[in-house]
């Protein structure tokens, strides 16, 4: 996948504050969690990610504990973040579904962990080792935010970005990439110095934290009242936090000079068809679209860098002047479709636009989106009479 | 009376570390042994996690405790390794405080067990209490791995001869985690307030994993309620609950040798076991015994620094 050109900020910093290196998407994992301050880690090996381990003990300062399960990582992981410390921690797949009752607990708890998780598809019919969005997906509802990243820069510039914006909204975040293509394939990563990184990350520990106020204690039971107030409070701050993205992404960009937002749009102004993607798919539909346009052909891409919050304004309106939309998503919601699709056309309608959107459903299981589907996806889309309901399957042998 | 309240250092008018007021059932054997435990670790900073089990609601709703330190509850099996995690960040931090878990029988048998077991084989320095009222009493009395064969509701399995006969012997959670060579085991009882209070300042002086299991009568054994105190006493005297310790998984101590009173004594007094053949029960305790007086006479041999040896508190 390609290396994406950065959108360079003319007022970035001058002096030297990163340097590149090859890495692949596990490497910068573990190297952006050092950079965050983090100096105690939580792990177990599970593919794609295990890799990453090593990552974070080729540190020396980074204590790491090996727990007995993904459920005692979190578990371990949280017990950190209580006593006001970063802690690393990633996982993948049945990991990361282990892990879901205290998943919701930390959220719940308005704690400020950032997790990386390598996307790989679930067991199921038997073991999926190749890479699919679900695992992920399945923690919509919880409170956690979710970015999705099309490149190793992006893991490594997200988690970085994913620790303050933790701290600022007290949610915590997953930065999501796909397995295998970003956990193992290399390319040309700008790493930032420590000290630059730590200008941006700032302290790495928190001063309010249960030993240091007065005795109480912290989630015990709550009536009904409290509680449904408390997840209003929840929505309402998840709302808000694209505009705070936002703000930490502009200052990320003063000093390393990589511009962020939570859609990314490309040869949007007079595009017929847009594709809409998230992940590492972008990659080969910005190659993709690049080439058509150099055709003439009138073709626009947007990248969401997140689940949640969900960028419905930021989407619909970069998708104002789109003549048609296709998402494809490389995950499925049984009976329902994509779920990217199924978020969108949601946000459409909310605002009463109604540009025909086309879902597709791609690369399940890791099976590759190659160059050549993309541009038959968007053929079909460009020539078709109207979208169906429900989903069409995106495969090398066609589409149906 | 006055003697045996001198004895169980009861004194209405006392301060104690456990606030009345909580809303733990009449004559509650866990809260009962919380106040001893609190007590003699006065004056130690401390920060508890309760898993989901009676302590949930005894440690008070939300916007009340009854206690002067944190309480930070957790999900069911979770509370082991998230005790660990705290004490890792304090630490880093070179703060004071003790972490400690108190648990039920339900995590520390059962749904928590591999947390549990996870953080004595990582020797993690946490201090776990399992308060052991023989079955998952806060939903309603069914039955764990540590309650006594038949005395359970429902989850009584039928045999037909073919297939294997459900347990007859309960979990024993101190062996097992002997067996992890945690610094510290010990097995302890409310009714035995001096032994207990001991046990727990032995733990304070020691880093790494402890466990002090109790055993905790609970209303839901279906006793009146005014018998709490002397189920306790009973569990021990009949040689149900044996008090020892073990240290390093290598040198068990009998710290009260029982009177070895009959059974009966301890279960008729209450209506769970009613209609339930203890002969399974009184070999489980015969074994026990034999059991645990001969590894308490072996000679203690090991080579290397003992981990149950006090240490710097101080770990940065």
């Amino acid at each position: 996948m390609v290396a994406r050109a950065p959108v360079m900020d003319a007022a970035a910093d001058v002096r030297v504050v990163q340097a590149p290196r090859l890495l692949n998407g596990a490497e910068a994992m573990g190297v952006a969690y050092w950079l965050a301050g983090a100096r105690l880690a939580y792990t177990f090996p599970i593919t794609p990610q295990s890799e990453v381990i090593d990552y974070f003990a080729a540190h020396p300062d980074i204590r790491c504990i090996q727990a007995d399960s993904e459920y005692n990582v979190i578990s371990g992981a949280q017990g950190v973040l209580w006593g006001g410390e970063r802690c690393a921690l990633a996982t993948a797949s049945q990991g990361l579904i282990l892990m879901s009752e205290v998943m919701w607990e930390v959220a719940g708890n308005r704690l400020p962990m950032v997790m990386g998780v390598f996307s790989r598809g679930l067991k199921g019919p038997g073991w999926c080792l190749g890479t699919q969005q679900n695992d992920a997906l399945f923690y919509r509802d919880t409170g956690w935010l979710q970015l999705y990243c099309e490149s190793a820069q992006e893991i490594l510039d997200f988690t970085l970005i994913a620790h303050r914006l933790a701290e600022r909204i007290s949610l915590p975040v997953m930065v999501v990439g796909d397995g295998f293509y970003l956990s193992h394939e290399l390319e040309e990563v700008q790493v930032p110095t420590a000290p630059a990184a730590r200008e941006f990350v700032g302290e790495p520990r928190r001063e309010s934290i249960p030993v240091d106020s007065p005795p109480a204690s912290y989630g015990a039971l709550v009536p009904p009242e409290r509680y449904s107030s408390f997840y209003q409070t929840m929505h309402r701050d998840m709302e808000r936090a694209a505009a705070d993205f936002e703000d930490l992404s502009a200052e990320f960009s003063r000093l390393f000079g990589r511009r962020y937002a939570l859609t990314s749009g490309s040869w949007l102004e007079d595009a017929e068809v847009v594709l809409v993607t998230a992940g590492a798919i972008s990659g080969t539909a910005r190659e993709v679209i690049g080439g058509l346009r150099e055709q003439g052909q009138r073709v626009g891409l947007l990248k969401l860098q997140s689940f949640r919050p969900f960028p419905a304004d930021e989407a619909v309106r970069q998708l104002a002047s789109a003549g048609r939309i296709l998402v494809i998503d490389r995950n499925i919601s049984p009976g329902l479709g994509g779920i990217f699709a199924a978020h969108l056309r949601a946000a459409l309608h909310e605002r009463r636009i109604t540009i025909p959107v086309w879902g597709m459903v791609a690369g399940l299981g890791g099976l590759d989106v190659t160059p050549d589907m993309i541009e038959r996806a968007i053929a079909y889309t460009a020539q078709a009479q109207a979208p169906g309901t429900g989903p069409l399957f995106l495969t090398e042998s066609g589409i149906g | 009376m006055q003697k045996m309240l001198d004895e169980l250092k009861i004194d209405p008018f006392q301060d104690t570390e456990f606030s009345p007021g909580h809303n733990a059932c009449p004559g509650c054997g866990s809260t009962m042994a919380l106040r001893i435990v609190l007590d003699a670790m006065s004056g130690t900073p401390a920060v508890f996690f309760v898993p989901a089990s009676c302590g949930s609601l005894y440690f008070g709703p939300s916007d009340t405790t009854p206690v002067h330190f944190p309480v930070i509850h957790t999900i069911f099996a979770g509370a082991f390794a998230q005790a660990e995690g705290m004490g890792w960040a304090l630490a880093r931090r070179g703060r004071p405080e003790r972490v400690a878990v108190w648990a039920g029988d339900g995590a520390c048998y059962d749904i928590g067990m591999g947390g549990l077991s996870g953080i004595a084989a990582r020797n993690a320095n946490v201090l776990v209490f399992c308060n052991n009222n023989e079955g998952y009493q806060n939903t309603g009395g069914h039955e764990s791995s540590a309650t006594p064969a038949g005395s359970g509701g429902a989850g009584v399995s039928i045999s037909d001869g073919t297939l294997p006969q459900p347990p007859t012997v309960r979990k024993d959670l101190a062996e097992i985690l002997a067996a992890h060579r945690a610094p510290y085991v010990a097995t302890a009882s409310a009714a035995f307030p001096d032994d207990l209070s001991a046990k727990v300042k032995t733990a304070l002086s020691i880093t790494g994993f402890r466990l002090i299991l109790l055993m905790t009568p609970c209303v839901t054994w279906k006793y009146e309620t005014r018998y709490s105190v002397r189920l306790a006493r009973l569990a021990v005297e009949t040689g149900y609950h044996p008090l020892y310790e073990v240290r390093d998984g290598k040198t068990w101590s009998i710290t009260y040798e029982p009177q070895r009173r009959p059974l009966e004594e301890f279960t008729r007094l209450q209506g769970r076991f009613k209609g339930v053949a203890l002969d399974a029960i009184r070999d489980e305790i015969e074994e026990k015994w034999e059991d645990l007086h001969f590894k308490a006479s072996r000679p203690a041999t090991f080579r290397g620094a003992t981990r149950s040896e006090p240490v710097e508190r101080n770990c940065s």
